[in-house]
């Protein structure tokens, strides 16, 4: 296979639409419940702990820029077969792909739990996995531009729910936050490392990098992006910490859902009801991304037709939502994905940054030395 | 995309409405408010307030009840009452039997909050009488359905303020906050017509004692900022007997009526070993009526007044203060500024229960007659 795939110039877009993938891919179902999983570990003092993990995430980021820069126009497929040769690379990138599979069956069976849980208890999951699933695969089915356009949509659409918060916001104290600096070191990395699961996501960046104009203005909106989330998340948490008590937090599963709750117009008494609805939006790029990025992958490694490739992972996915219903199995899948992406996200890059450099440099003596003879 | 697809889809969603239970806004009993009891045999006694919408009757509301051994099994229970399906989304009150509150309201409220179907934004209260005699007023009296009066009464009473507006949201923050413990209004009969009666005070989610109803301002001036709130007062008419211009009456009190423009409280924790804390309570005040004329142009008169007035807040406050220490339950806070004083920042409610009655409490009024109307 090619290390560096040809992508056509109609198809690529502009650096800046890398924060959208970016930030499309991270806001999703993790944020939801994030809350509650991080003030388990660092309580009062979990909006460091959100701090820390966006240090984390720049650095990653920065170290993913400089591998790639190391090669013209190479995804992360492409540069695991050139390290690693043809075989190992393969498993790798198939180790890639099967994470992404995962992460979207995490997703898609959280937000139909949720569903059930706020709205329709009886509601087949078969048929709300398919129907969301159904737009996505619509969309996927439309090229790269599609998968990009949306997830551009989609990440600016529902940002007016955070209108809503204002009432969960005069309903905080503040005392909830003091004394500060009451967690341990440890117990703060822990806080920042529960966060895994709400901010994968700009390992998208490894896989979309060849779509990208201009790469030496890559990295700033993929730092953007982050931060945004990073934002976010952190409003999120604030917030939550302010409104529930401690003990009620560590209880709430969905505790972001739930600061909605207490938000109600006489025209609308019920606006939980529409945020869960809404979310919809907020999911939509998760599946967008992810099922293009599986089905590209496919067609990199093993030269398998995007097409096919998407209908049958289509047709998996339904039949695994059909069936997985009890909660513990969903918290299981989504624990699982979240242990996995911590390493192959967050420490794999750094892993990769020296093997790259080896080669490189080991390659530019290689051929100085023939030079010189 | 082709017309054979397209047909595909529309008939798809046309069936695929099937999947949901349906729920016609006819055949639904829409609660409204929640009255909870427990019978001598240990059971819940439901009394729910519904809304139903159908054509043939006259009457919008109806009261219907059921007897379980759990919220849910009551619901059920009282389903059998009525050809309709009971829905819980818009329960806007939830009102406690005095006995049911004794016991402890935890239990009630802990399948209130985990079924997502119930808004956080119910109001709860306690009613003196078992909650089921208050359901079932008969509405001549009040000319409304019984549950939203009863939510509009608790409301508007609260608008603006925090208390006594408690919602299922504030009440379960401040039982699970270290260091504090909630307020309910209690709701009595009186000629068969319903109104605040007092402030229940609770410790953890058991009803302890009342305070009357009077205090309720005070309450709310601790809670937070206050705004266009009446305030009487009586004082004793001695130390401006000298400065009356008519003839000295007979009268042994001046009555007051002050309209607070801007009311503020602020606690501190002065000394965390010996326990020393001080409240601050501050009042912009406009003068609106008085029951003897004094010259309130003068000075120190006005001094006087402001002094005297500030005197007998404080004995207030005292005296509530200690009826809340003797009840051992801190709606005031206090626990909160000792616990982030602590070094872990972790108070557990047994330590509080121990420190609480031994704590003192500075109370600081200040009162500011900004306006006294026409002088005389």
């Amino acid at each position: 296979m090619d290390i560096s795939p040809k992508i056509r110039n109609n198809l690529k877009v502009r650096p800046l639409y890398i924060l959208f993938m970016i930030f499309g891919l991270q806001v999703g179902v993790g944020i939801m419940g994030a809350p509650r999983f991080i003030f388990m570990e660092s309580m009062q003092d979990s909006w460091i702990s959100i701090l820390i993990a966006w240090a984390a995430m720049v650095i990653v980021i920065y170290v993913m820029f400089q591998i790639l820069k190391q090669y013209p126009n190479a995804d992360i497929f492409g540069i695991q077969v050139d390290l690693f040769g043809k075989w190992v690379g393969s498993i790798l990138g198939t180790i890639y792909i099967l994470f992404f599979l995962a992460s979207l069956l995490s997703v898609l069976l959280t937000y139909v739990n949720v569903i059930q849980l706020f709205l329709y208890p009886t509601f087949p999951p078969i048929i709300i996995g398919s129907s969301v699933l159904l737009l996505a695969h619509y969309c996927v089915i439309g090229g790269v531009r599609s998968v990009v356009g949306a997830a551009f949509l989609f990440s600016v659409l529902p940002l007016w729910l955070l209108f809503l918060l204002y009432d969960p916001i005069t309903r905080m104290d503040w005392y909830h936050f003091l004394p500060v600096f009451q967690s341990s070191i440890p117990e703060l990395l822990k806080g920042a490392k529960s966060t895994t699961y709400t901010l994968t996501g700009f390992e998208i960046l490894f896989v979309f990098y060849p779509f990208l104009t201009k790469k030496n203005k890559v990295l700033k909106p993929a730092l953007f992006g982050v931060t945004a989330t990073t934002i976010l998340l952190l409003i999120f948490m604030i917030i939550s910490i302010g409104y529930f008590s401690p003990d009620e937090l560590k209880k709430d599963d969905w505790a972001t859902l739930t600061l909605f709750k207490s938000v109600s117009y006489p025209f609308i008494e019920r606006l939980d009801y529409i945020v869960v609805v809404g979310w919809m939006m907020v999911i939509l790029p998760n599946l967008v991304i992810l099922l293009w990025a599986s089905s590209y992958g496919l067609k990199r490694l093993y030269r398998i037709k995007q097409k096919s490739s998407l209908h049958v992972t289509f047709v998996v996915l339904i039949v695994l939502v059909g069936f997985i219903k009890e909660n513990h199995i969903i918290y299981k899948i989504t624990d699982y994905v979240s242990q996995v992406s911590f390493w192959l996200i967050f420490v794999y890059p750094l892993i990769l940054l020296p093997i790259v450099l080896i080669k490189k440099k080991w390659l530019s003596k290689k051929k100085k030395g023939s030079d010189a003879k | 995309m082709n017309y054979r697809m397209i047909l595909v889809f529309i008939l798809s969603s046309l069936f695929l409405t099937s999947c949901l239970s349906s729920q016609e806004i006819e055949r639904l009993g829409v609660i409204n408010t929640r009255g909870i009891d427990i019978t001598d045999q240990g059971e819940i006694e439901l009394s729910l307030v519904i809304f139903q919408f159908e054509a043939q009757s006259q009457n919008f509301t109806k009261v219907v009840s059921g007897k379980g051994s759990t919220i849910k099994g009551a619901v059920v229970n009282a389903g059998l009452e009525t050809n309709f399906i009971l829905a819980p989304g818009k329960i806007q009150l939830d009102l406690f039997g005095k006995e049911t509150a004794e016991k402890g309201i935890l239990p009630y409220l802990d399948t209130a909050k985990r079924d997502a179907n119930i808004p956080d934004t119910m109001l709860l209260a306690v009613s003196n009488t078992p909650a089921k005699d208050m359901i079932n007023i008969q509405e001549q009296n009040i000319s409304m359905n019984i549950g939203q009066f009863l939510h509009d009464l608790i409301q508007e009473n609260g608008t603006g303020q925090k208390f006594p507006n408690v919602s299922l949201q504030d009440f379960i923050t401040t039982f699970y906050d270290d260091g504090q413990d909630p307020l309910l209004p209690i709701i009595d009969l009186q000629d068969n017509k319903p109104f605040i009666a007092g402030i229940g005070v609770f410790k953890e989610d058991k009803l302890v004692g009342e305070l009357p109803n009077g205090d309720l301002l005070y309450i709310n001036l601790m809670e937070g900022n206050i705004k266009d709130r009446w305030l009487e007062i009586s004082l004793s008419m001695e130390p401006f007997k000298e400065f009356l211009k008519n003839e000295p009456k007979d009268e042994e009190e001046l009555h007051l009526a002050f309209n607070i423009i801007k009311g503020d409280s602020k606690s501190k924790l002065k000394e965390k070993k010996s326990l020393k804390y001080e409240t601050e309570v501050m009042m912009d005040v406009n003068l609106f009526e008085i029951s003897a004329e004094i010259p309130l142009d003068n000075e120190e008169v006005r001094k006087k007044l402001e002094e005297e007035v500030n005197k007998k807040i404080q004995s207030d406050y005292e005296r509530i203060f200690s009826t809340l220490q003797e009840l051992n339950a801190d709606p005031f806070d206090y626990g909160v500024l000792y616990r982030i004083k602590k070094k872990d920042g972790k108070l557990t409610t047994e330590e509080w229960s121990e420190i609480y009655p031994d704590i003192k409490v500075d109370f600081k009024i200040k009162t500011n007659i900004i306006r006294h109307g026409i002088t005389n």
